[in-house]
């Protein structure tokens, strides 16, 4: 246990380091001048040579890459992630905003794909290849296959522009979050589906039914205790990638829908070559894959006690 | 009574079982033998309703085999549990199921007889040996006393010891209990010392129906004496003199 943890401790800090400074490598390498674009965001003007100089050290750009790569990561370990470059607030406070905004969201999307497609796979596999299992197929390939972006400008253009049942704009409300959920969830639910329908049908291949379907044991014993628990185990990988994945999608989603967030947050911080910002962003997208990645592995054991222990 | 009335199965053109009758009564075993490929695997699968037949009718007492609550030991004997429960929840999952109670003398007799520590019964089946794991899945078959037992080469991951042990067994409880059991094996030597009747299966069809006397003395058809001869050959059967 303790040998996992540790396991884990170390996976996780190669994994930070790594986005770290990879993050802050391409942004110190990217085109043009960032102190230019700091003083564009900060001012809206152009600057003189003077001033230009002066947020350049002010942001330690002068002090060279390693220099100032430190000076970030250092405070990062006591979750310091600094100021930002352009407002000269602190991130933390605009971070925690916007995850106020995100994180429901993200977890709508998640909820919206899981009430979709859990029903619908289940009545999928009931006749595997009949024509529900067809059309479930189908709406899983076409979920799949349609762009959040294009999703998302149907529907508002259906249910804003044309119907004016929802708002489309902003995020004033809860109903504000529904038509960004849907096109979130739509996406999720697409590709939980398919992996939902597979593993039931697969852990209903497994190959010690046969000794126990005629024992008396009711299809929903069956179900429950031998098949739910081998489909779970494929559905409980994609649904941690999803999750971590979701918190990317709303950068697209949050765009789309004017909506604040960590999307807009980074969005802005980009433009604005505000490099604490968007590392502070970055970190915490790798934070919670790494998250993600030890409750899929938490919950694997839980389902599977199997996993995790030295061959029999 | 267990009968199996004229059945064939087909798998597309493939004739997979070709008009198979016999019937088993209650407290009788039954042993099928043949090569693989002959289709004995496939006539489990057919009296327990995992395939429907092309022809033919399978009964349990005049009602469906699936009614009276059949048992299986199954040939593979580490994939015939679920990996993750424990052996003592696969075997009592039948007797929960069929809301019955087995009183502990039961259990510890059946573990004593197949030679079975009560403690293994905590583990997974990963966690046991084949033999071990084999020995539960004819504890999980009998335990809850059914009426018939199908049993798919029930002693091919044992020893020669624990065989004996396990055969007798068996047929004790068979005695006591009067269950009827079906037995697909290899084991000719087996089928000879505890059947009451053997069926030769060939191509899916049968080839012969003898007593294991005759079918060690006396077999009828070419294939049945070469395959006596083959287990004579490796002293799995004695010849007759």
């Amino acid at each position: 246990m303790i040998k996992d943890l540790l396991g884990f401790m170390l996976r996780a800090a190669v994994v930070l380091t790594g986005t770290a400074f990879i993050t802050f490598a391409l942004l110190w390498n990217a085109p043009g001048d960032p102190a230019q674009a700091i003083a564009m965001a900060r001012y809206d003007a152009l600057l003189t040579e003077e001033v230009i100089a002066l947020i350049r050290e002010e942001a330690g750009l002068n002090a060279g890459f390693w220099a100032a790569f430190f000076s970030w990561v250092g405070p990062l370990v006591v979750l310091d992630f600094g100021r930002s470059a352009v407002s000269g607030q602190e991130v933390l406070p605009s971070l925690l905003a916007a995850i106020f905004y995100t994180f429901p969201l993200a977890m709508a999307g998640l909820a919206v794909g899981t009430i979709i497609s859990l029903p619908l796979a289940i009545l999928a596999t009931k006749k595997p290849g009949g024509l529900f299992d067809r059309i479930a197929i189908a709406i899983a390939s076409l979920g799949a296959a349609i762009p959040a972006y294009w999703l998302g400008l149907l529907l508002i253009l259906f249910f804003a522009v044309q119907t004016g049942w929802l708002p489309a704009m902003g995020a004033r409300t809860p109903t504000h979050a529904i038509l960004p959920a849907l096109t979130l969830g739509l996406g999720v639910a697409a590709s939980l589906t398919r992996i939902i329908r597979s593993g039931i049908l697969e852990a209903r291949r497994q190959p010690f039914l046969p000794a126990i379907k005629r024992r008396g044991v009711s299809s929903k014993a069956i179900g429950r205790d031998h098949v739910a628990p081998h489909a779970a185990i494929p559905v409980v990988t994609l649904f941690g990638l999803e999750l971590a994945f979701l918190l990317e999608g709303t950068v697209m989603v949050e765009v789309i829908f004017g909506r604040p967030g960590l999307g807009t947050l980074l969005v802005t911080a980009i433009e604005t070559r505000d490099f604490p910002l968007v590392q502070a962003v970055v970190i915490l997208t790798a934070l919670v894959f790494v998250t993600v990645n030890l409750a899929i592995d938490i919950v694997y054991r839980l389902i599977d006690p199997r996993i995790g222990e030295p061959d029999a | 009574m267990l009968k199996v009335a004229n059945v064939s199965v087909k798998h597309g053109a493939a004739v997979i079982l070709s008009n198979i009758s016999f019937s088993l009564q209650p407290g009788k075993t039954l042993a099928v033998v043949g090569e693989s490929g002959a289709g004995k695997s496939t006539l489990i699968a057919a009296i327990l309703g995992f395939l429907h037949p092309s022809g033919g009718k399978i009964a349990w007492a005049g009602a469906s085999v699936r009614s009276c609550g059949p048992a299986l030991v199954m040939q593979e004997p580490r994939s015939a549990f679920n990996p993750l429960l424990s052996l003592r929840r696969s075997v009592m999952e039948p007797v929960i199921a069929q809301n019955s109670e087995i009183s502990k003398r039961r259990l510890n007799r059946l573990c004593e007889g197949l030679e079975l520590p009560a403690e293994i019964l905590n583990r997974r089946p990963q966690e046991v040996s084949i033999g071990q794991a084999q020995r539960v899945g004819i504890l999980r078959a009998l335990i809850a006393a059914p009426p018939l037992v199908l049993f798919d080469e029930p002693l091919s991951a044992l020893d020669a010891v624990t065989q004996k042990h396990t055969a007798k067994l068996i047929a004790d409880l068979q005695q006591e209990e009067g269950f009827a059991a079906l037995i697909v094996t290899h084991d000719l030597g087996y089928a000879v010392a505890y059947a009451d009747e053997i069926i030769v299966l060939k191509s899916g069809r049968i080839e012969e129906v003898a007593t294991p006397t005759t079918f060690a003395q006396t077999p009828k058809s070419d294939y049945s004496r070469t395959l006596r001869d083959a287990a004579i050959a490796l002293g799995a059967l004695e010849a007759s003199s």
